[in-house]
């Protein structure tokens, strides 16, 4: 099956500094991986460049014909003078071109699988950080992704509201959503995650099988890194 | 520190306006000047009465209403007039007698004076945000020169006095497109304050959060759409104060287009004052009414805030 997504040998540099060298992945349909690293090992730089948010340096990226991408950031950033619903209708509207009552539709049923259908006339103030990262994952859903990026959806949460949009997330998985994510809750990596790629200062330090990464002999670094986290 | 009411906080202030004002009236008794607001009333508006004559010699026919019979043969008559008492049905009228009087309101000078200050000033704020709004977006182009060529208008605009901006305006680019006094004022006016609103629109784009151009990029929309739909109605209540106290500004600032002989309210008291040699009465007056206006538009100002002051954080 073709690659939904590929990057080959992506780099980035701000001013000057190298924050990422020669990045390589390949995602298939329905994939699941993972960037795991230390603060600054250049993991949200290489999903941005893989959203087309920051352009890169070197390397070649390339996107299967059709195939959107959706990303989801740590922050939320929800448009604050909108509605849930609006939220998820504007894009829907003015980049799809949808009617209104197509894309309410649609962003209602998006709202619907994250759970927040009864929270859809809510403005984000009145939303917890729970249910804003959720809507933001509705919002990102019901453009149809090929691919869903993830920027350390749960960081900015507490650990029981991290659960709540985990489950969403592992939800979409079984599905069948190819998706690409960074994040800490190594729990998650371990149930739900099929690749491992494992950054540090910039460079891939170690990829392969989730169960590799978690296995007792793996490198001390990851085993140090993993432990550090269950911690 | 006690967080309870602290006197000095409230009267202190209240002494230093009290002081002041003694002192003003002090210093007035001591040029013994003779107040004379009454001089202001005809003014602000007085009550006309207007003497009516018949245009030929008749007869009078009927007093309310008053008819009177022409010696052509045709009546004269007059409706909202009142007949001057001690006439009397069948006594002669000439033409240059003061048969009736009509009595209405005047509207004076100094209120004239306020109209077309109220009216220069909400032209020249609403004829000020589209360029203000494009000088801004100009400022924010990546394109190098685009933006040099903002900047440079904006520091010309900000760096020059209006005053000499009025006159610029006025005698030059009015002149060679035949602009009106009052037209080209609105449009000097509302140009100088445009250098402004553009910065003020900027400082409020710059203010919302990159993360929401960011979430706009990644939901498809092209910068433009970003702007108009994610990021202008978030900025419009952070810039909100900031227009406000540069709307009150062009009000206060509209007194300067006296120079190109409108009569607003700063030229209507000059003016007044020349005729009742009471400058002081005047000066209180203007400044007391131009309070009024920047009052009111304060007071909407912070209406609005309140209304869109939805969108924060």
């Amino acid at each position: 099956m073709a690659e939904l997504l590929t990057a080959q040998g992506l780099g980035k540099r701000y001013g000057g500094e190298p924050v990422l060298a020669d990045f390589s992945l390949a995602l298939p349909a329905h994939a699941r991986v993972a960037l795991l690293g230390p603060s600054g090992s250049g993991k949200s730089t290489a999903l941005r460049l893989l959203a087309g948010l920051d352009t890169a340096d070197a390397g070649e990226l390339s996107r299967a014909a059709g195939c959107r991408v959706g990303f989801v950031f740590q922050q939320f950033h929800l448009f604050g003078h909108l509605t849930a619903l609006q939220n998820c209708t504007l894009a829907l509207r003015k980049v799809q071109g949808l009617a209104e009552s197509e894309a309410r539709e649609r962003a209602g049923a998006a709202l619907e699988e994250v759970g927040l259908a009864a929270h859809a006339d809510k403005r984000p103030a009145a939303l917890s950080g729970g249910q804003a990262q959720r809507v933001a994952i509705a919002r990102a859903l019901c453009l149809q992704p090929g691919v869903m990026l993830f920027d350390e959806p749960t960081s900015a949460l507490d650990p029981e509201t991290a659960q709540e949009v985990l489950q969403v997330i592992r939800a979409l998985a079984r599905r069948g959503m190819a998706m690409v994510l960074v994040t800490h809750a190594v729990g998650f990596v371990r149930d739900t995650v099929d690749e491992v790629l494992f950054l540090e200062a910039g460079r891939i330090h170690w990829r392969g099988p989730t169960a590799d990464f978690f296995a007792a002999d793996a490198p001390p670094r990851i085993r140090r890194f993993v432990e550090a986290h269950q911690a | 520190m006690s967080a309870g009411w602290r006197p000095w906080a409230t009267l202190g202030p209240l002494l230093l306006a009290a002081g002041l004002l003694g002192l003003l009236v002090a210093a007035v008794m001591g040029m013994d000047y003779h107040w004379r607001w009454s001089a202001l009333g005809p003014h602000l508006i007085s009550e006309q009465v207007e003497s009516l004559r018949p245009p030929q010699a008749g007869t009078v026919r009927s007093v309310a209403p008053l008819q009177i019979e022409l010696r052509d043969g045709s009546h004269w008559q007059c409706a909202d007039c009142q007949a001057v008492e001690g006439l009397q049905i069948g006594a002669p009228v000439w033409p240059e007698d003061r048969v009736a009087e009509r009595r209405g309101w005047h509207i004076g000078l100094l209120l004239q004076g306020l109209g077309l200050t109220v009216q220069v000033s909400l032209l020249a704020i609403l004829v000020s945000i589209p360029p203000g709004l494009a000088l801004a977006l100009l400022r924010m182009q990546r394109a190098a020169p685009l933006r040099r060529l903002g900047i440079a208008l904006i520091e010309i605009i900000r760096g020059t006095p209006l005053l000499v901006q009025i006159f610029l305006f006025y005698f030059l680019v009015g002149t060679l497109l035949g602009l009106e006094r009052m037209t080209a004022g609105i449009v000097a006016l509302s140009l100088f304050t445009a250098a402004y609103v553009a910065e003020i629109v900027r400082a409020a784009i710059e203010s919302v959060p990159r993360g929401q151009w960011e979430a706009a990029q990644v939901l498809g929309l092209n910068r433009r759409q970003a702007l108009q739909h994610v990021i202008l109605p978030q900025a419009l209540p952070r810039m909100l104060p900031a227009l406000g106290g540069q709307f009150i500004l062009l009000i206060k600032d509209s007194s300067l287009l006296s120079v190109i002989a409108l009569t607003d309210l700063t030229k209507a008291g000059r003016e007044i004052i020349a005729a009742t040699f009471a400058p002081f009465e005047v000066w209180l007056a203007v400044a007391a009414l131009y309070l009024c206006l920047t009052l009111s538009l304060g007071a909407l100002v912070r209406h609005w805030e309140r209304r869109f002051g939805v969108a924060r954080g």
